[in-house]
């Protein structure tokens, strides 16, 4: 064996690319090159585009006319509502359905408890496109099973996905089913790393379960809630695939968000440019609100 | 949470416009003269559904004049072969078949944003073909400098597919049905006796049958000269017209493709006003219904009027880029000018060809035995050769999504047809710069 390893190294012995310094980077190589080529590229390329107008294949520097004009399109305007319209009605929903139910799963009294946490999570890792095509089929106004349940107690049809109205609650009932489940998760982790001894102390004291509930549990889920709030913000900032197969944006544009606008301008209307800048604004926007969040609720942690 | 993960987070959204760099000049190979036997290779087609299936059919026919080359057919689901194409054409035409079908609406926006995307089928000859089809197909076929970009194919000559038993339980007959105002009078007669509605429409997503209103009245979403035109009098008069329907009760409001699909098979609406190519729909959802189904000419605005419009269609086109762009030409060529190899596509899959020369085969005669024995292939080829020209422009599919806006607030939030497609104009103008018409 020694003499082997001293052979090889007199054979070479200035090229020895890996050294115990050099190997960490070898080994993460292949992710920052997907990296870089992936996410890097792409984000650096579209700024550019976003910068450019682009008529009959070539491209010409038009500085900032597609931000120009996207702050004075009604429509961008329309999206940015419908989807904080979303955003202030489905985030809250969700979370507290999510605290309420892995609080529930945390408790002892609870049996199958393993069954309940993974038909709560499997909505998270089912297809998109399955889940979203079943609901349009649950949905549908004519033929539906939701409507032919509401008929049984004697409730007229409802235009689910035909309604102004109507298809955004579909949107925000389809996003809550699909990711309530893996913000409970999420909780789940944080109520199991509060210590027992404060829920003993606690009831030393005299605090029955409700109290200890609002003096004890939520206050140490503070950091849980802001992580959640955050990632769900963003999540619902990029809400595509559900208004895309669902209602395509539709009723005139009631359900159009600022991802699936972005889509719609990039193509079918072929036009990257405004597309790469309604994107950039939505980074803007995705940024700022986390970092307000995070300055809001997180200060006094830090 | 650190600042810069959720910028990371929130650039995921700015990745997905990854493939849109510049577009390198591919090399044109054109030399005007093909010697079926010189010609050879392999090239890819992509499609969907039975028009894949009917170009399938007709390789063996092709084979026979060009036995060197190898086709081979993919079918792609429609709107992936859109994407793809898109993105392929945008990459610089990396990734695309050699052959490519694109449906007629879509055909000059794809030509306006990639001019380099498709090749010349003029430098190949096609020219000499123009006057073997419709002619309300050909000018949609060309780019501004008059050249062939791509070959017709299928056109969507409409008619009204009506549910016979239905109208009989109704005491309604057909022939008595000539304008708008009789259709609206036997929808309401049939709505009192079988409870069955007169449409049905996917109001928020489409407008086919405020296009095809248009169309009947010889305008579209753009005049010839590419101003936007659908807030006219014609299209006011046409959403009015669907509005009124919609009033009385008639249409039925079907959720996408497949909601009107069920609606017509469940005896739901008496009536769908569509292109020749849902025959092979109806065929193939409800073989049970055989024989009740039946087919009339759209009705005219006025008494007298033009009946004849048009919906839908689709074309070839080859790609830039391929590497056996003549094998890729020589089947286009064949494909689309091949009488029997549009007849087999028709009879096999329902799909209308646009060249004149196929109407003459004997089978246009046949009385279909689906459709109450009555000869409508034959009532189609007929009206393919009286409809009006459209300009779809490069801004079609823009001008689509407003339009159905237009509907949806028409109909479902009682909008004024007038205000409702002023306002749909009003948008496309502020996006295109295009002039709209007073």
């Amino acid at each position: 064996m020694m003499n082997q390893s001293t052979a090889e190294s007199k054979k070479k012995p200035k090229r020895k690319f890996i050294t115990p310094k050099t190997a960490p980077y070898l080994f993460i190589a292949p992710a920052v090159i997907l990296f870089i080529i992936f996410t890097v590229y792409p984000v650096i390329q579209s700024l550019i585009l976003s910068f450019q107008t682009s008529s009959g294949g070539v491209s010409t520097f038009a500085g900032l006319d597609n931000y120009r004009r996207l702050f004075n399109d009604p429509l961008f305007y329309r999206a940015l509502g419908n989807t904080f319209t979303i955003l202030i009605i489905q985030v809250p929903i969700m979370l507290t359905i999510a605290v309420l139910l892995a609080v529930l799963m945390n408790s002892a009294l609870l049996k199958m408890r393993a069954f309940f946490r993974i038909a709560f999570f499997m909505p998270a890792i089912t297809a998109l496109v399955a889940y979203a095509i079943v609901f349009m089929i649950m949905l549908d106004e004519n033929y539906g099973l939701v409507n032919y349940a509401l008929s049984l107690v004697g409730i007229d049809p409802i235009a689910w996905l035909n309604d102004p109205f109507w298809a955004k609650v579909s949107l925000i009932v389809a996003v809550t089913w699909r990711w309530t489940g893996y913000n409970m998760v999420i909780f789940l982790a944080g109520l199991q790393n509060i210590s027992n001894d404060l829920y003993e102390a606690a009831s030393i004291d005299g605090a029955g379960k409700i109290r200890q509930f609002f003096s004890i549990t939520l206050p140490q889920l503070k950091p849980i809630f802001l992580f959640t709030f955050v990632l769900s913000t963003i999540g619902t900032l990029q809400l595509f695939d559900e208004p895309f197969i669902l209602t395509g944006g539709g009723p005139n544009n009631s359900t159009l968000t600022i991802s699936l606008y972005l889509y719609i301008n990039g193509f079918r209307y072929f036009d990257f440019n405004y597309a790469s800048a309604i994107a950039y604004i939505l980074v803007i926007i995705i940024a700022l609100l986390s970092w307000f969040q995070m300055k809001v609720v997180g200060d006094k942690d830090d | 949470m650190k600042p810069w993960k959720t910028m990371l987070a929130g650039a995921l959204s700015v990745s997905m416009l990854a493939a849109c760099g510049g577009n390198d000049d591919a090399e044109g190979g054109a030399d005007g003269e093909t010697d079926p036997d010189e010609v050879s290779g392999e090239i890819t087609v992509w499609g969907w559904n039975v028009a894949a299936s009917s170009m399938e059919i007709a390789i063996e026919g092709f084979q026979e004049e060009y036995p060197d080359v190898e086709v081979t057919v993919e079918d792609i689901g429609r709107e992936d072969l859109y994407d793809r194409l898109t993105v392929g054409l945008a990459a610089g035409g990396s990734g695309l078949p050699d052959v490519t079908m694109v449906e007629t609406d879509r055909l000059d926006n794809y030509i306006a944003e990639f001019p380099d995307g498709f090749v010349n089928l003029s430098e190949y000859g096609f020219d000499d073909h123009e006057d073997k089809f419709a002619e309300s197909k050909i000018e949609t076929m060309k780019n501004n400098d008059g050249d062939f970009v791509a070959a017709p194919w299928d056109i969507g000559p409409a008619g009204v597919f009506y549910n016979i038993p239905l109208f009989e339980e109704a005491g309604v007959d057909p022939d008595d049905i000539e304008t708008w105002d009789d259709f609206i009078a036997a929808g309401e007669t049939i709505l009192d006796e079988t409870g069955a509605q007169m449409v049905p429409i996917d109001i928020s997503a489409d407008d086919a049958l405020f296009r095809m209103m248009m169309n009947l009245q010889g305008t579209y979403y753009f005049d010839e000269d590419g101003n936007i035109d659908l807030h006219n009098e014609e299209g006011q008069q046409a959403l009015a017209t669907i509005k009124e329907m919609r009033e009385k009760d008639l249409v039925a409001n079907a959720d996408g493709w497949d909601g009107t699909v069920t609606a017509t098979v469940n005896n739901q609406v008496a009536t769908v006003p569509f292109g020749v190519w849902y025959a092979g729909t109806i065929m193939d959802q409800a073989p049970e219904q055989e024989g009740e189904w039946g087919v009339f000419k759209l009705p005219a605005f006025e008494e007298g009027g033009n009946r004849d419009a048009n919906l839908g269609g689709s074309d070839l086109t080859v790609i830039n880029g391929s590497d056996n762009e003549q094998a890729a030409y020589a089947f286009v060529e064949y494909f689309t000018t091949d009488s029997d190899a549009q007849v087999n596509a028709l009879s096999e899959y329902g799909i209308f060809p646009s060249l004149l020369e196929a109407y003459d085969d004997p089978f246009f005669e046949e009385e279909d035995e689906y459709f109450n024995n009555e000869p409508i292939w034959s009532l189609f080829a007929d009206i393919s050769e009286g409809v009006l020209p459209a300009n779809y422009t490069s801004d079609y599919a823009r001008a689509l999504r407003y339009s159905s806006d237009a509907q949806a607030n028409a109909l479902l939030q009682d909008a004024d047809p007038a205000e409702a497609l002023r306002e749909a104009a009003d948008m496309i103008a502020n996006e295109t710069q295009r002039d709209i018409n007073e």
